[in-house]
């Protein structure tokens, strides 16, 4: 039965919004470091995602183009997001001028990270917004299999 | 009453309701991917295809007499595809499944009325 799937999708989708939370997280919790591990300056991150949908491209198009049937299996063919990369954000460093910090440059300029606070709030909060949502796609798909297990249990 | 064409266009709607959930579903959880198009079940075309030029009203009568043929009318084959659309919106999203759901318990309550009916004329109209 498909509907099992479906549960995996929506769990997928969990998986993605908690790749971005952890994230943007890191970026704002890390927008004032000024010196890495590596000497440099924290780099932001960005997550991306990417969808299986390229396996759906058979059954696309107009009105009853091709002819094999989806019905029953087609919850396995579903598309489902995967984090396929997270990769550091072009973003153009912060300079804040404090010649007296131990990571200041030669003009007295210290280098932070070029976060922008209220991106990353709206970030968090359709993060937060996108988890809800599959985590109630998750609940709606399995009460409604629960109530199909209870098909012919009452009298 | 022949129940069988009840049964038969019962779980059929089912299985369409099912699909809607999945689809919904992937929706909901690939909403941030970018380039992915909303997914949709086809039903309704391929109910159209499979009357073609049948009169529903017709067609509702013969399947409850239980004529042969009358079937036709829930033989269209349901299927997920990907819309021309890319956006997908999360709160129609979740509008629409809860919609969705509440119509898939309508269903499978009515499934199981139907087979109450049959176990009280199995019963010989005893209860319990």
């Amino acid at each position: 039965m498909g509907m099992f799937s479906v549960l995996d999708v929506s769990a997928a989708g969990m998986d993605v919004q908690q790749a971005r939370l952890e994230v943007a997280a890191a970026n704002l919790a890390n927008a004032q470091t000024s010196r890495g591990p590596d000497g440099k300056a924290y780099q932001p991150l960005t997550v991306v995602v990417r969808s299986t949908q390229a396996e759906f491209s058979g059954t696309t198009g107009g009105a009853g183009s091709g002819a094999a049937p989806a019905q029953g299996v087609g919850a396995n063919l579903l598309p489902r997001p995967t984090v396929s990369e997270v990769t550091p954000l072009d973003l153009a460093p912060r300079l804040v001028h404090d010649p007296g910090h131990p990571d200041a440059d030669e003009r007295g300029f210290v280098t932070y990270p070029g976060v922008d606070p209220v991106a990353l709030m709206l970030d968090l909060m359709n993060i937060s917004r996108g988890y809800e949502a599959n985590l109630r796609a998750f609940d709606l798909t399995r009460s409604l299999l629960q109530r199909t297990l209870e098909i012919g249990s009452r009298r | 009453m022949n129940t069988d064409p009840i049964f038969a266009i019962l779980s059929r709607a089912i299985d369409v309701s099912a699909l809607k959930q999945s689809a919904h579903a992937a929706n909901v959880a690939n909403a941030d991917v970018a380039g992915y198009r909303r997914l949709e079940v086809t039903f309704e075309r391929a109910l159209d295809a499979a009357q073609a030029g049948q009169d529903v009203a017709i067609a509702g009568r013969q399947l409850l007499a239980g004529q042969p043929g009358a079937e036709a009318m829930g033989q269209g084959t349901p299927r997920i595809v990907a819309s021309a659309t890319e956006e997908v919106r999360l709160d129609q999203e979740m509008a629409q499944m809860a919609r969705n759901s509440v119509r898939y318990q309508a269903l499978i309550t009515a499934f199981e009325k139907t087979m109450s009916l049959l176990r009280l004329a199995v019963r010989d109209g005893r209860e319990g």
